[in-house]
């Protein structure tokens, strides 16, 4: 494990202020994505389908230029992971199953391609939008602020959490650990060295915002107003029909068009 | 019913398991329009105060809560917590951790939104409070990019927006640079005259602060001194480092002088001092006393040396170290000051390889860090983090020691990690869990964990934040052994009124990843424009002595060395 590792994913999820196009876009429109994106990665399975749909979800990404920065960065945090887990089911689809080795790469490309489009909708929806613009939207679909608020704020916390693991990693190298040596037990064995005490200061971390917001009001009310209200816009609806139309037209494509790959 | 801001009567408090009162016996009333400050050594009560006051004792904490507690009106015990939100603000010890949300605009609107007010009327709250705390430039920044000062005021404004009638500020100083310092006690004291808010803020550094509080109450599980600001610190100023309580150097000063009526601030004390000295006209000229210089230099090399270092941030780009050049000699004693964000914590982590130059080059102990590992580099380096919870995962104190002794590969590491507990004064916490023992304890813990395996060259990054001032010369006289011992020593601080106290060889001074200046105490902390420009403020001692234009007969950095000059004549 490197040090890069923390800084890459911790830099890829953090929330940064700017005018882009994506900032601007309302949070609704954002999560229908999401959702659309779910949806695409369970109906469809045909990879040259999905490798569209991989670049189309790209040329998004450039409508805020940081956010192909953040996306390099995830994967370059994220790579690891991803080669672990389909070297793993390669050898147990190999070792369990009859299908072909060719035909079992596929299966783990294929999972790779839906993990890309969904890794991108995820970070352009956790980049450019805020928590208050999330709870905003789930609360006009009546779901009450104070069940949004801690996942929200969960998954704002993943960065700092990531930054905090960097210096916790860090100290524990200035004291001789390392981790790039030794058997793979020991190196996982080390890793306690890192959870425990990210898991120590999370938890005090935690206590300090409950406290907080408790004395803040957070719960005083099921209601609650919000200081500006999100309104559909133009550049909303355009959103939204390009991006209905493509997944649609992606799933449409996969039942009538013969396979390519 | 009351009619104070804030009144305890018999408060005893034991918290969930515990069965030693946190407090005990508090008779305490608070008027509307105070300005208190309540002091006190780490583990004194002081924030379990805090937590009586907004009502988190006993609603969140349980525990046994004996007596009465009205705040604004509101019997807190009986009513719940609800009853008292939006009377009572309070801004915690590591204000970052209260933020909600990522846009200032959105954290500030939080309570308001929750307390279901008006969009017209929070429209006007927001305007209002981040002019009268004059950030309205950090209006759509994101609460994840801004700087510990910034973050402090954010966390005001949110509060302010509501308008409460008290304000609570646990220990707000501690991690701040001598500038911001001063910049939140202007806002507070702004906020007390202009608006009337009672203002409650607990603290141990009273140098700055001594001059806006209207009252100064020392509460060690009793209450041990309430009163007029200058008459608790004659009565405290009595026994040598009481209370934990970062006394004034320059009433300390006037204390071992013997005048009478102690002065606060640096302007109260110009007078007095100068009529102290017409009485002994001409003193000074055989007063010069000859500073030990331990000249290490002279033709040695350099055990650490750095040459035209440059770091980039591979994440954002930013630029954090813009060509710095030094070497350090062996049995040098250093300190490298610098506001927040100036870069320091960035230049120590060369110093073992954890960041490498992205240009020029680093030599410790003649190996380039770019081509040696953390953990060889780390054996002539020892680097002790400022938060020492981010190294401890081991079940008892021992056991943490000996971790690092056995990555080092110190043979017999327990007999080696005995002894240094017990140079440590650890001994007798060798099986508590390191989670369980004081804030004192586990720096000096931390400390320990890197010297079990002896290396040349020892780094404290921050390491006086958050602790008390009792803990602090305890720490200091750790250091001085050490140095005495042959050790080199690297003080990451901006801790100005610490660093005056510490017999320095040399000091560097750090601003926007730059090396501004480096000299000796005398000369750099004597340079009021330097350390402007580093936004960091001279000691009170030095700048005393610079406005009665002694500064070229005397140089004396803290109150015992002027006194001893003084003594001299």
């Amino acid at each position: 494990m490197k040090r890069g590792f923390f800084d890459s994913i911790s830099y890829a999820l953090l929330y940064e202020e700017s005018n882009s196009i994506l900032h601007a876009v309302d949070p609704r429109a954002k999560l229908l994505y999401v959702v659309l994106t779910i949806a695409i990665s369970m109906i469809v399975a045909r990879l040259d389908i999905l490798l569209l749909l991989f670049i189309a979800n790209t040329l998004l990404l450039t409508l805020y230029r940081n956010l192909v920065i953040k996306f390099i960065f995830l994967l370059r945090g994220l790579a690891p992971f991803i080669a672990i887990i389909v070297v793993f089911n390669i050898i147990v689809s190999l070792v369990f199953t009859d299908i072909s080795i060719a035909e079992a790469t596929m299966v783990q490309i294929r999972s790779i391609a839906r993990i890309l489009c969904l890794a991108i909708a995820l970070l352009i929806l956790l980049s450019t939008t805020t928590p208050w613009q999330i709870v905003q939207a789930f609360t006009k679909i009546g779901i009450t602020y104070t069940y949004v608020y801690p996942f929200i704020i969960a998954l704002r916390f993943i960065p700092i959490v990531f930054n905090e693991m960097k210096n916790i990693y860090d100290a524990q190298r200035a004291r001789g650990l390392e981790f790039e040596k030794g058997r793979v037990t020991d190196r996982i064995r080390r890793l306690a060295a890192i959870i425990i005490p990210t898991i120590v200061c999370s938890i005090i971390r935690a206590k300090d915002l409950i406290e907080a917001m408790e004395l803040r009001g957070f719960g005083y009310s099921k209601k609650r107003t919000f200081y500006k209200s999100i309104k559909f816009r133009k550049i909303d609806i355009l959103f939204i029909t390009v991006i209905t139309a493509l997944h649609l037209a992606a799933i449409v494509a996969t039942f009538i068009t013969p396979a390519i790959l | 019913m009351c009619n104070k801001a804030i009144e305890l009567k018999n408060i005893t408090y034991f918290y969930p398991n515990s069965t030693s009162p946190a407090l005990e016996n508090i008779n305490l009333s608070i008027d509307y329009g105070e300005f208190v400050a309540i002091a006190g050594a780490s583990g004194g009560g002081k924030s379990t105060f805090a937590r009586i006051v907004t009502g988190l004792i006993p609603h969140i904490y349980g525990g046994t809560l004996n007596g009465e507690v009205c705040v604004d009106g509101i019997n807190v015990v009986e009513k719940d917590i609800r009853s008292i939100i939006g009377r009572v603000g309070i801004v915690l010890q590591i204000p970052e951790n209260q933020i909600v949300n990522l846009v200032v605009e959105e954290e500030i609107t939080f309570p308001l939104e929750n307390l279901l007010f008006d969009v017209q009327t929070i429209l006007k709250r927001i305007e209002e409070v981040l002019s009268s705390l004059k950030i309205e430039h950090l209006r759509n920044r994101a609460t994840n990019s801004l700087s510990g000062g910034e973050i402090q005021k954010v966390v005001l404004a949110s509060i302010l927006a509501y308008r409460p009638r008290i304000l609570i500020l646990d220990e707000p100083l501690a991690h701040l640079d001598p500038y911001s310092v001063k910049e939140l006690l202007e806002i507070l004291h702004n906020l007390n005259k202009t608006y009337g808010i009672t203002i409650v803020v607990i603290e141990h550094r009273l140098s700055e602060l001594i001059k806006y509080i209207s009252r100064l109450i020392v509460l060690d599980k009793h209450i041990i001194a309430d009163g007029k600001p200058r008459d608790v610190l004659a009565i405290i100023a009595d026994r040598k480092f009481s209370r934990g309580i970062e006394i004034p150097s320059i009433s300390r000063l006037f204390k071992m002088l013997g005048v009478e009526s102690m002065p606060l601030s640096i302007n109260e004390s110009i007078d007095i001092f100068r009529k102290l000295l017409s009485n002994n006209n001409g003193w000074y000229s055989n007063a010069l006393i000859d500073r030990v210089s331990r000249v290490k230099q002279s033709g040695k090399e350099p055990i650490i040396s750095i040459n035209d270092l440059w770091y980039v941030y591979p994440d954002s780009g930013r630029i954090a170290l813009k060509g710095i050049n030094m070497d350090v000699y062996r049995g040098e004693f250093i300190a490298i000051v610098g506001a927040n964000g100036s870069g320091k914590t960035t230049l120590v982590k060369h110093l073992n390889g954890i960041l490498k130059p992205s240009r020029g080059r680093v030599k410790v102990f003649g190996r380039d860090t770019l081509s040696s590992s953390v953990a060889e580099l780390a054996r002539y380096v020892g680097i002790v983090f400022q938060n020492p919870l981010h190294q401890f995962f081991k079940e008892t104190v021992l056991e943490e020691v000996m971790f690092s002794a056995k990555n080092m590969g110190v043979s017999n590491a327990e007999e080696k990690a005995l002894a240094i507990l017990k140079y440590f004064n650890l001994s007798h916490l060798v099986n508590r869990s390191p989670y369980e023992i004081s804030v004192g304890e586990q720096r000096r813990l931390a400390i320990a964990s890197i010297l079990v395996y002896d290396p040349e060259v020892v780094v404290l990054d921050e390491a006086t934040a958050g602790i008390d001032f009792s803990l602090k010369m305890e720490l200091l006289e750790i250091l001085i052994d050490l140095i005495k011992r042959g050790k080199t020593i690297i003080l990451n601080t901006h801790d100005i009124e610490f660093l005056s106290y510490a017999p320095l060889d040399r000091i560097i001074v750090l601003s926007d990843g730059r090396i501004l200046a480096q000299g000796p105490p005398n000369e750099i902390l004597y340079n009021d424009m330097l350390l402007a420009r580093a936004r960091v403020a001279p000691p009170q001692i030095p700048m005393l002595i610079k406005l009665v234009d002694l500064d070229r007969y005397i140089k004396p950095l803290n109150e015992i060395e002027l006194y001893t000059m003084l003594s001299r004549m």
